[in-house]
């Protein structure tokens, strides 16, 4: 009896502290909270009430659209063009960037007399701001004067023509995100204790296995941060498209569905437009990002 | 078959950059003592021993004295710096840790935290060569040793410390290996377990009979354990021996209070040769030395002159009589079967041990803290030591 008696004493005990902890939480997540409500929920709502209205060119709602917005602009024919280049940066760049970080790291793991100069080097891509980074590289892409045919003794049109101008967007966003990616695989591989890496050693476990079957499973959680990160980034590409492409008579071959949104929204005022690609893109990321959670559930090993 | 020696092994850690500074380290830090060149730090010097096929090795010393770098110079994970390591006669200083034949098991365990401990074992036993009928029956046998068979599907995260180190060594036995190194595998269980998995070591290294090499920091370990104790100190073997010789005829002073527990007690005393015979003078009494010792530093030349006495704890017996050099008793602890008495001896401390009851199963009571007692010892239990030195007089 008196044990059941204590129990329940105890639960509520518990209860009034879960209670008062929650309490405190709230109140330390109010600055985010508030701020999350005007710069990021208000806009959201925003976009989708917009979505679905006919709105003048001064971005006031002049009356309910329903789904008129979203077959205007699924019927445009720049629209699949654009679905296909944003699918397609995601495509490349997530796969290459999560094979050049791992691969990096892996050469750079084991700590030597010129380690610091190697991470300095790859980790240096975060230093730059995308639109210096866009700036930069047009100037090395440039077909005439540029650093990368002169190099490389091309002679390829690069931003300025239909087939090459998404080659050079995607080297370029790969680029960027070298750097932050990088860092993290370094960091979470150095977190492997040596004494793991010493008992495949012992074990006579050869390096592709060692990579495989260890090292990668055991930066799993890593690997999935950057491959969301990334996935996310990459569907969001547009400062390319914009700062570089921006005039040339090639940038129909790297409209994505974000740049094809801020000329709609920001050079033709066209906010019902703007409004259904912005949805249609976060709908697409939100879609691979449950699928890369289920990817997670199989292959991501947490310590 | 594995015999493994090795022969004037030295091991050299270049410094650092950037870590100049820890040579101003205080001196009670592990390592502080170790020889530094300009080379480098000297973890293990002029390292020779012969361990013979199915021997059971310990290296045991106080931490930082080279144990680990010794271990894994065998093991092939650090390079020699100088001598030579031959394992079955073969020169392997510049071989892999694959190649060597050998398992090892670590301190952390170093398990594969996202492997069941099923494949935990397997692992290193998926190559082309063995088929999966034969890796399993390997590795369900070896978990049947080590009764961990129930766990064979669960991860290392969900065992307790004994587990995990059980999973550890089945890792390292199912491979069959020539000789097995084991760095401290006990070292991170409570202290109840760890006497389990010691008496476990003692049956399985009777059933899977290969040579192991096991390095310790816990003398009792290394007492209960090996054919024979490596005792090391600052880079440097201090004595190699059997459990029994290691206590009996310690080589020096830092063996004789290494080994044995509690630690032996030291004293200073003069050692008088009077007529062909030698005698110990401790503090005024005057305690002759037995004969084989006698003859044995006639031997060695030993001459008269201040040195170190060395008693162990129980040794020491309390008598009545106050003939007997006095002490004043400090703290006293109660073991259960023996008692122990902390003694302060002319500004010394030193410990007494005595049965905790007479022979009638009463508890003697009279070991009250605060109080004086008298003590005396046999003849033939004095340990006599270099004062300069530290070695042992008679050996
Ligand atoms: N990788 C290393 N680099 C430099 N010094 C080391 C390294 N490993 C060990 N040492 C030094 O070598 C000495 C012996 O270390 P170790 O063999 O680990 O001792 P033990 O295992 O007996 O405690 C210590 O003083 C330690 O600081
Ligand atoms: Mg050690």
């Amino acid at each position: 009896m008196r044990g059941v008696v204590a129990m329940k004493t105890g639960a509520t005990l518990k209860h009034r502290q879960r209670v008062k902890t929650r309490k405190k939480v709230f109140l330390l997540l109010l600055p985010i909270l508030l701020f999350a409500a005007v710069f990021i929920y208000y806009p959201f709502v925003r976009t989708v009430v917009n979505s679905f209205s006919l709105v003048n060119a001064k971005g006031i709602i002049k009356g309910f659209a329903g789904l008129d917005n979203y077959a205007y602009t699924y019927g445009r024919k720049d629209f699949l063009p654009a679905l296909r280049h944003t699918l397609t940066i995601a495509a490349v760049n997530v796969p290459i960037t999560l094979f050049i970080t791992i691969s990096l790291a892996l050469l750079a793991n084991k700590k030597r007399r010129l380690s610091p100069v190697y991470e300095t080097m790859f980790t240096l891509p975060m230093s730059v701001s995308m639109s210096a980074a866009c700036m930069i590289f047009k100037s090395m892409f440039s077909p005439s004067v540029g650093f990368i045919n002169y190099f490389f003794g091309l002679k390829l049109g690069w931003y300025e023509s239909q087939e090459t101008a998404l080659s050079a967007v995607l080297i370029l966003t790969i680029w960027m995100s070298i750097g932050f990616d990088f860092l993290l695989m370094l960091s979470a591989l150095r977190a492997i204790p040596d004494q793991i890496i010493e008992a495949t050693r012992v074990d006579g476990i050869n390096p592709f296995r060692r990579i495989f079957k260890v090292q990668i499973p055991l930066i799993s959680p890593t690997i999935f941060y950057v491959l969301c990160t990334n996935l996310v980034l990459a569907m969001m590409t547009s400062a390319p498209m914009i700062i570089i492409m921006g005039v040339s008579s090639a940038a129909s071959a790297t409209t994505t569905l974000m740049s094809m949104m801020y000329q709609s929204g920001f050079s033709s005022s066209d906010y019902g437009l703007a409004a259904v690609l912005s949805i249609s893109a976060f709908l697409l990321t939100l879609g691979f990002t449950i699928l890369s959670f289920v990817f997670e559930r199989k292959k991501v090993h947490y310590q | 078959m594995a015999s493994v020696s090795l022969r004037n092994i030295k091991k050299i850690y270049p410094p650092v950059a950037g870590e100049k500074k820890k040579h101003l380290s205080p001196s009670d830090e592990p390592g502080a003592n170790l020889e530094k060149t300009d080379r480098g730090i000297v973890a293990v010097q002029n390292f020779n021993i012969e361990i013979k096929d199915k021997e059971f090795v310990v290296l045991v010393g106080p931490s930082g004295c080279g144990k680990s770098t010794t271990l894994r110079m065998i093991a092939g994970l650090e390079e020699i710096t100088e001598g030579e390591l031959y394992i079955d006669g073969k020169l392997v200083n510049e071989l892999d840790p694959k190649d060597r034949d050998i398992a090892m098991v670590f301190q952390n365990y170093a398990l594969y935290p996202h492997m069941t401990v099923y494949d935990n074992m397997a692992f290193a036993l998926r190559k082309r060569t063995s088929s999966k009928e034969e890796i399993d029956r390997k590795v369900r046998e070896a978990a049947d040793i080590l009764g961990i068979t129930e766990y064979l599907d669960r991860k290392p995260k969900s065992l307790s410390g004994g587990q995990r180190q059980r999973v550890a060594i089945g890792r390292a036995i199912v491979r069959n290996p020539k000789s097995m190194l084991m760095d401290e595998p006990l070292s991170n269980l409570d202290a109840k377990l760890r006497n389990q998995m010691r008496a476990e070591l003692i049956r399985l290294r009777k059933k899977i009979n290969t040579t192991f090499i096991y390095v310790t920091h816990d003398q009792t370990e290394a007492m209960t354990l090996g054919d024979r104790i490596v005792v090391m100190k600052d880079g440097f073997i201090q004595q190699i021996g059997t459990p029994q010789e290691v206590f009996d005829k310690p080589s020096n002073q830092f063996v004789a209070g290494f080994i044995g527990t509690p630690q032996m007690n030291f004293f200073h005393a003069v050692l008088i040769e009077e007529n062909g015979h030698f005698c110990v003078d401790f503090d005024g009494f005057k305690v002759p030395v037995v004969d084989e010792d006698n003859r044995r530093m006639k031997a060695n030349g030993v001459k008269s002159a201040p040195i170190i006495l060395g008693l162990r704890p129980d040794s020491l017996s309390l008598v009545e009589s106050d003939q007997y050099p006095i002490a004043h008793v400090g703290v006293v602890e109660m073991m259960g079967t023996n008692v122990h008495l902390h003694l302060e001896f002319k500004g010394k401390d030193i410990i007494l041990v005595t049965q905790a009851k007479d022979e009638n199963q009463h508890l003697k009571l009279d070991y009250e803290s605060d109080s004086m007692i008298h003590f005396s010892f046999l003849p033939q239990s004095m340990y006599l030591f270099d004062i300069e030195t530290g070695k042992n007089l008679a050996i």
